[in-house]
C-alpha cells in the first residue's frame, strides 16, 4: 500500500502517458469492427473501465478479510479507497454502455441481465459507502462494512457469467486472453494497451486516495483526543 | 447521429468525469492536509513543553 502512495508521480506520468496511446490506438490505429463498425471504439474504454471496477472489488474483499483477521485499520482504509474507485468505475461502465447500446441495440437502457446485475453492482457498492458514511466510531465502521464488503463480492461473479448463464443482447466475453481468435491483431493491442493504461491510472488514484484516508483517520484522532480532554 | 458522434461522446464522459475525479481528490487531499497540520499544532500548543513532538526542539535556539 505504501509503495503505490510513495510512486504517485511515477504512476500519474506512466498512465497518462499509456493513455494518450491507448487514445490513439483506440481512435486513429486500430480498425472499425466489420459489424458495429466504428461504434466499436467504444470497447476501448467499456472494458478497461469494467476491469479496473473487477479489481478495486477485489481489493475491497482483500481488505475487509484482512481487517476481520488483523483488525488493522490500514486494511479497511485500502477497502474504503477501493470501494469508492470501485463506484466511480462501475458508473463509467455503465455510462460507456450505454452510449453504446444506442447505436447497436437502438436504445440507451434495457433490461439485459448482465446490463442489470452491473447496475445491481453498482447499488450495492454504492450503498457499502453510504453505510461507511452513516458510522461514526472507527472500528465498529471497519467491522460492519467489513462484513458487507465480503458479501457484496458475491455480485462480481454473477456479473461476468451473466452473458452465459441467461439469454443476453450483451456480448460474450471481449477479451480471452492473448491469443484471442476473435479480436483483431491490432484491436487486441489497442484494447492491451488501454487496459494497462487504466490500470495504472486506478493505482495511482488508489494512492492518493489512501493518502486522504489516512489524514482523515488522522484528524479523526485529534478531534477525538481534543473531545476525550474537554 | 454519426458513430464517430457516440463514440466522441463516450470518450468525453469517460475522460472527464476521471478528469474531474482527480481534481476533486487532489483538492480533499490539500485541504485535509491543511486540516491536519492546523490541528497538529494547536494540539502541540496545548501539550506541556517535554511532551511535545521533537521537531520543536530540532529549531534553532532563541538569541
Amino acid at each position: 500500500m505504501e509503495w503505490i502512495q510513495k510512486r504517485g508521480y511515477l504512476l500519474g506520468t506512466a498512465s497518462l502517458g499509456l493513455l494518450l496511446l491507448g487514445g490513439f490506438l483506440a481512435l486513429v490505429w486500430s480498425p472499425p469492427d466489420v459489424q458495429q463498425h466504428d461504434a466499436m471504439r467504444i470497447m476501448y474504454v467499456h472494458v478497461p473501465t469494467i476491469m479496473a471496477a473487477y479489481l478495486a472489488f477485489f481489493l475491497v474483499l482483500v481488505g475487509s478479510i484482512m481487517y476481520l483477521w488483523k483488525r488493522d485499520l490500514r486494511w479497511d482504509r485500502l477497502a474504503a479507497a477501493s470501494a469508492e474507485l470501485g463506484v466511480l468505475f462501475t458508473a463509467l461502465t455503465l455510462a460507456a454502455g450505454s452510449i453504446w447500446a444506442k447505436p447497436i441495440w437502438g436504445v440507451w437502457w434495457t433490461w439485459d441481465p448482465r446490463v442489470t446485475t452491473t447496475a445491481i453492482l453498482f447499488v450495492i457498492y454504492a450503498g457499502y459507502l453510504m453505510l461507511r458514511a452513516l458510522q461514526t466510531d472507527p472500528r465498529i465502521r471497519a467491522r460492519q462494512t467489513a462484513v458487507v464488503g465480503i458479501i457484496s463480492f458475491l455480485d462480481i461473479p454473477i456479473v461476468h457469467m451473466s452473458v452465459q448463464w441467461w439469454r443476453s443482447l450483451h456480448q460474450g466475453p471481449t477479451f480471452a486472453g492473448l491469443s484471442d481468435p476473435t479480436l483483431d491483431d491490432r484491436m487486441e493491442i489497442a484494447l492491451l494497451v488501454n487496459m494497462l493504461g487504466f490500470f495504472l491510472l486506478f493505482a495511482f488514484l488508489l494512492g492518493q486516495r489512501l493518502r486522504l484516508a489516512q489524514m482523515e483517520q488522522r484528524r479523526d484522532e485529534l478531534l477525538w483526543e481534543e473531545a476525550q480532554r474537554v | 447521429m454519426s458513430d464517430w458522434t457516440y463514440v466522441a461522446l463516450a470518450f468525453t464522459v469517460v475522460w472527464g468525469a476521471l478528469a474531474v475525479y482527480a481534481l476533486v481528490l487532489a483538492r480533499r487531499v490539500t485541504q485535509a492536509r491543511i486540516v491536519a497540520e492546523k490541528l497538529r499544532a494547536a494540539h502541540q500548543a496545548e501539550l506541556p513543553p517535554q511532551d511535545r513532538d521533537s521537531a520543536v526542539c530540532d529549531a534553532p535556539p532563541a538569541p
